[in-house]
């Protein structure tokens, strides 16, 4: 079987879907011998897959009869990127929906990537032969809003990559945070991410407690800086306690994770999370949104907040931060929490979907 | 032609190159649409290479403050709104007064990208006031690429669409 891989964007800095992308075809290429190939160069991934020639566009529905004319597959699977072609091709489509933010919540996005995706990824969305979501939450979303039969779409989870235990992960140390307690938040900077609602509860919690140390962190790439500045002009008393690291090594992270008091993921909504996970595999204490998918991934290991409510997520931080009991409590359940998600589990869930199309 | 034929022209028009190539230019408009810290990146990486080079930029209103505030001197910088379409040709002659850039700057996800064609198409603007003037294409992880003819790219990516577009209805219709 050829099984052709359409990916997400070029990114040299890892995050998010690129993470999922490598996860999951690196465990794929150990399961089988079916020939997994790129559709477009993907040399910025690092996977030694060979690929076919194809021009991406990031802003329509890829039509791909023109490549298949030169090139057969029998899957053709998108981790992202909506796409089509004419049923004269004996071809499956498989289609990854992460989430529907740009639905759910379309003031959080550009006018034109809201059109994009609301027009393209729907209508790649109902000529899928099969869709993958990472979550049960992400389904819903995509029955309840796209109106697609619940019995094509696979509930595949994330995990983690790199899938190495903490002991053998190597790390490097960001000497302005060494020797310093802090509440770690990992994510790209954007309204969905909550930024504001972080600093003013953490801003709340340090005003009860003018004693703490306890620092904030912010860690992730960052393209629109003017959204870190305005949050941080309205809380200059509080310039000091609150760290900006912009995007950070996998060596750095794993750092920032290992010695943080605990990490708090408080957005609006998520189609997974994958930061949870991530703090879960450190045997960090999670504060997270009680909302979409963050839940079905935190299970009983995470202290639930409503991203809506200041108060709320001040609790939170208190009960996490105060109560060391408490603490240690979530420490011991994240770490068993985290072991049932795995990319070699996604990998093999995968491959029955691309099976069941042989 | 075939598709992996059409493929293969794209990709000779459009190769890897170094910040070097910007030793002998002297007027280089660009167009910032964000990412600051990758947009002082290309600068620094410029003007290593060229340090009496005027830059003419086309800056997203988010990014306009930003490069107005922190540079002077040999930037000029105006601020945009909306689409980048063929506006974006006569701002840049606007700041140039006169004097016609040689060389041009977009950034871009990726080296090659169907999205980018307005911006290839700016380029092409730019190219006909000076054949003279040389395109790159700035991707993800500080790559730069030089677009070695804007117009037989630009022609290739609407065959490609053109082509896909047509398989794609009459097999469709089939």
């Amino acid at each position: 079987m050829r099984i052709g891989i359409l990916a997400q964007n070029k990114e040299i800095n890892y995050t998010g879907i690129n993470k999922v992308t490598i996860g999951t075809v690196s465990k794929l290429c150990e399961l089988t011998d079916d020939d997994i190939t790129f559709i477009g160069r993907t040399d910025w991934l690092k996977l030694d897959v060979p690929y076919v020639p194809f021009v991406p566009a990031t802003d329509r529905l890829l039509l791909l009869d023109y490549m298949l004319e030169d090139n057969h597959f029998d899957v053709i699977h998108s981790h992202f990127r909506p796409f089509d072609f004419s049923s004269k091709y004996k071809c499956a489509k498989i289609l990854t929906i992460h989430d529907l933010l740009p639905v759910l919540f379309p003031d959080y996005c550009p006018p034109d990537y809201k059109r994009y995706f609301v027009e393209c990824v729907r209508k790649s969305a109902e000529r899928a032969d099969a869709i993958i979501t990472v979550s049960g939450s992400t389904k819903r979303d995509v029955v309840d809003h796209f109106g697609i039969n619940e019995e094509k779409i696979h509930v595949v989870y994330n995990g983690l990559y790199p899938d190495k235990s903490v002991e053998d992960m190597r790390t490097s140390e960001i000497a302005a945070l060494k020797g310093k307690r802090y509440l770690l938040s990992v994510s790209a900077v954007g309204k969905i991410k909550n930024q504001p609602g972080i600093v003013r509860a953490f801003a709340d919690y340090k005003t009860k407690n003018p004693d703490s140390d306890l620092k904030l962190v912010f860690t992730g790439p960052v393209r629109q800086y003017e959204n870190i500045r305005i949050i941080l002009e309205d809380y200059k008393e509080f310039i000091d306690d609150i760290v900006v690291t912009g995007y950070v090594s996998e060596e750095e992270l794993a750092w920032v994770y290992l010695n943080a008091e605990a990490v708090i993921y408080a957005s609006f909504y998520e189609g997974f999370g994958l930061p949870i996970l991530e703090a879960m595999h450190f045997g960090k204490a999670v504060i997270s949104s009680n909302t979409s998918s963050m839940p079905e991934v935190g299970g009983d290991a995470v202290e639930y907040c409503d991203p809506n409510d200041i108060g709320s997520i001040e609790e939170a931080i208190r009960k996490v931060i105060d109560d060391e009991e408490h603490r240690r409590s979530l420490e011991k359940k994240a770490k068993e929490r985290a072991l049932v998600f795995s990319y070699d589990r996604a990998a093999r869930e995968t491959l029955e979907i691309y099976k069941s199309f042989r | 032609m075939r598709h992996n034929e059409l493929y293969k022209i794209i990709e000779d028009l459009i190769k890897p190159a170094g910040y070097d190539a910007f030793k002998d230019h002297k007027i280089v408009a660009m167009v910032a649409i964000d990412e600051e810290l990758r947009f002082d990146r290309c600068i620094k990486a410029i003007v290593e290479n060229g340090s009496d080079i005027l830059f003419l930029i086309v800056a997203h209103a988010r990014m306009y403050d930003y490069i107005s505030g922190k540079n002077s001197g040999n930037v000029k910088v105006c601020c945009w709104k909306g689409r980048y379409d063929d506006g974006v040709a006569d701002a840049i002659f606007d700041m140039s007064g006169g004097a016609n850039p040689d060389a041009f700057l977009y950034f871009s996800e990726q080296e090659m990208n169907r999205r980018d064609s307005n911006l290839i198409h700016v380029a092409e603007l730019l190219s006909s006031k000076n054949p003279e003037l040389e395109t790159f294409c700035n991707s993800i992880g500080d790559e730069l690429y030089r677009i070695s003819d804007p117009v037989t790219l630009d022609q290739a990516y609407k065959e490609y669409d053109e082509v896909s577009e047509r398989l794609y209805r009459s097999g469709n219709s089939e």
